[in-house]
């Protein structure tokens, strides 16, 4: 073989560094962290023992249910909240446009740690959201909102909102504006011409937005520590604790995996779903 | 077009009520006039469509055209002006209350419904239907464009004269009063356009609807249309039928647009023994007009290509010198330059066995009879 040969790749070996990047530094210690989930007593042979150490706790069990609700119940939100945050942006002109990328992004823009103690400021006790209501006269006595799990779940929804917000304006800005049209004049009214046109071509918007929101809340580790002071836990602090504090190993990989199938699960669900509504779209 | 009717009622005529019948229904546009801003985009238009008629607005793209379909469908209102559906004005009304059906140049499909779905659309929409009823008018409408035997599948299995008969049933489903059309070829190949030309015609006028395509592909307006309305630059300059917009071309810019045109600088030389005697590049010519012509009066003079013919030297005639030749199938075009700046079209049909000229040939012109041109003030 020429040296001038090697030298022109083929189309799919362009890749290959990367490939070799990705084999080295993600996929071979997830490898690793799968063996370490089957390690028997004292490291030595293959065991299911950290798995049903896990599920033979009620409180690990109770982890794994919270974190999956956690989940399912940021991601329902955020598509609830998103979506008309996503239609207001298309409809809006052009300098609304900038303004509004600017609000819908600034939650990522800003440190998980300096954003999160807002929270804490805003729901606290004497917060925000406490003096407002106790002033207002709707409430006999402060609310508690932190260190609950509906706290968590008002702060995780704001910081992975745009991950709903950014696909559904990208499948919005791509309809054709003539179908509403068609739609208008075959005698379809506005609620109609939404829920039988613009929403079902926007579902796969819908579904990779919810595909992000979920696998990003169920591993996100600094807001639900910090809103839910140690008092709560999800799969990723059980996960810190053990492996980091405890230096249980073995058992933090088991619920490491524990927490990877819940996620590629949800992955396989939604993209399934997404096939079949995207069967139609080009 | 004073024929207008004003009508001073605002009662919608309830298209629904109109279903069942298949009575045609009249168009007509009074001193509508449209502005973007600063920018007239329409300005005095005046059209009487009769019920049933095949109409085409013709024009250059900016010329308005798109923008006063979208006057008629209901989706702009005009800035001044009235729109009137047998008589009665339609302002403020929407697409489907005005009983507009519109076929869209990409067509429009609903791409996650299936060609059933896609044509029961606005079945649905308007309710008061049982599903068989639906599901009768559906089967109609998918029989009429032949599409039957694809109900089941979805717009992107289907090839763009497939979309385009299902975008006609979809939008004759719901029986409108008038029909428009978007640029509907624009999108196909042109083996297929006239195809789709035809049967979209013949469709159309079993149906008895009167429908307007907007479009800027003149053959087409020609083969389509029972009359024919240029608009250049937001006015009308010319509603016609084809032949007498290719024949008699009412402005300078019609007989431009329209077919191939040469346009001659003249000058009236004086009276000849039926018309006139003109002084044009190249030599002199005899024309009758219909225009009073005053001797030293400069016109411009526009003949079409076939209109021009060559001849043994007579008086009067153009002299000039072959340039070009292009065989164009049955037709011959030559470009002969009369004089440096001033070149004419001719074209011949081509037979066999007669050789054509050549380049560098000297030719004597002249017209094919002295009224086969036309004639326009500068």
């Amino acid at each position: 073989m020429k040296i001038s040969q090697l030298l022109q790749p083929k189309s799919g070996q362009l890749a290959l560094p990367l490939a070799i990047f990705l084999q080295l530094f993600y996929v071979i210690p997830l490898l690793v962290l799968i063996a370490t989930s089957f390690q028997g007593e004292g490291g030595a042979g293959l065991s299911l023992k950290n798995y049903t150490e896990f599920f033979n706790n009620s409180v690990n069990v109770k982890v794994l249910i919270d974190t999956f609700l956690m989940g399912i119940q940021v991601t329902i939100v955020s598509l609830i909240v998103g979506y008309p945050v996503a239609y207001l942006y298309i409809k809006a002109p052009g300098f609304w446009k900038g303004i509004l990328t600017f609000l819908i992004t600034l939650p990522l823009l800003t440190s998980a740690v300096v954003r999160t103690f807002g929270w804490v400021v805003i729901m606290g006790r004497q917060g925000l959201i406490n003096t407002a209501l106790l002033q207002l006269g709707m409430i006999e006595e402060p609310i508690r909102l932190l260190f609950t799990h509906n706290g968590v779940l008002i702060a995780l929804t704001q910081v992975w909102m745009p991950m709903m917000v950014l696909p559904i304006v990208a499948s919005l800005s791509q309809i054709d504006p003539r179908l509403a049209a068609a739609s208008q004049s075959l005698g379809g009214g506005v609620w109609r011409t939404f829920w039988q046109i613009t929403f079902p071509l926007t579902l796969p918007g819908m579904i990779s937005g919810a595909l992000l929101v979920f696998a990003l809340t169920v591993s996100s580790f600094v807001t639900p520590s910090i809103i839910g002071g140690g008092q709560l836990i999800y799969l990723p602090t059980l996960i810190y604790q053990q492996g980091i504090i405890l230096l249980n190993q073995p058992f933090a990989a088991a619920v490491s995996t524990l927490l990877l199938i819940m996620v590629v699960v949800m992955v396989l669900i939604l993209t399934a779903l997404g096939r079949r509504s995207r069967r139609y779209i080009h | 077009m004073k024929s207008v009717q004003t009508a001073t009622t605002n009662v919608p005529v309830n298209p629904q009520s109109e279903l069942g019948s298949h009575s045609s229904h009249s168009l007509s546009l009074s001193q509508v006039m449209h502005q973007f801003g600063s920018f007239v985009a329409l300005k005095d238009i005046n059209l009487d469509i009769r019920p049933g008629e095949f109409v085409s607005l013709l024009g250059p793209s900016g010329c308005g055209k798109t923008t006063l379909l979208r006057i008629i469908s209901g989706f702009l209102t005009p800035t001044a002006g009235q729109v009137l559906i047998d008589g009665q004005s339609v302002r403020g009304l929407s697409p489907s209350q005005r009983g507009t059906g519109i076929v869209f140049q990409n067509y429009a499909l609903f791409p996650h419904m299936s060609v059933w779905d896609n044509v029961a659309y606005g079945l649905r929409a308007a309710g008061k239907r049982s599903r068989n009823q639906v599901a009768s008018r559906v089967g109609e409408m998918l029989n009429m464009v032949q599409m039957n035997h694809l109900a089941k599948r979805f717009p992107s299995e289907l090839s763009g004269g497939q979309q385009q008969r299902v975008a006609l049933a979809r939008a004759l489903a719901v029986k409108p009063r008038i029909m428009l059309l978007d640029e509907p070829f624009s999108a196909l190949d042109k083996s297929l356009r006239l195809d789709m030309q035809i049967e979209i015609r013949r469709i159309l006028s079993e149906q008895g609807i009167t429908a307007i395509m907007v479009t800027h592909d003149q053959e087409e307006a020609m083969s389509m249309s029972d009359r024919i309305a240029v608009l250049s630059s937001g006015t009308i300059h010319q509603f016609d039928t084809p032949t007498n917009l290719y024949d008699r071309p009412a402005t300078h810019f019609v007989s431009s647009f329209v077919g191939t045109c040469n346009h001659l600088p003249a000058e009236v030389l004086g009276h000849a023994e039926q018309g006139y005697q003109l002084s044009v590049p190249g030599g002199e010519l005899a024309i009758t007009s219909p225009l009073p012509l005053s001797p030293g009066k400069k016109i411009t003079l526009a003949v079409r290509p076939e209109n021009l013919q060559v001849q043994p030297q007579s008086n009067p005639s153009l002299t000039g010198t072959v340039t070009m030749c292009l065989p164009l199938g049955s037709l011959m075009t030559y470009d002969v330059c009369l004089t440096q700046d001033c070149h004419v079209k001719i074209t011949q049909t081509r037979t066999m066995g007669i050789k054509p000229l050549k380049s560098g040939d000297r030719v004597h012109l002249n017209l094919v009879s002295p009224q086969a041109c036309m004639v326009f003030s500068d």
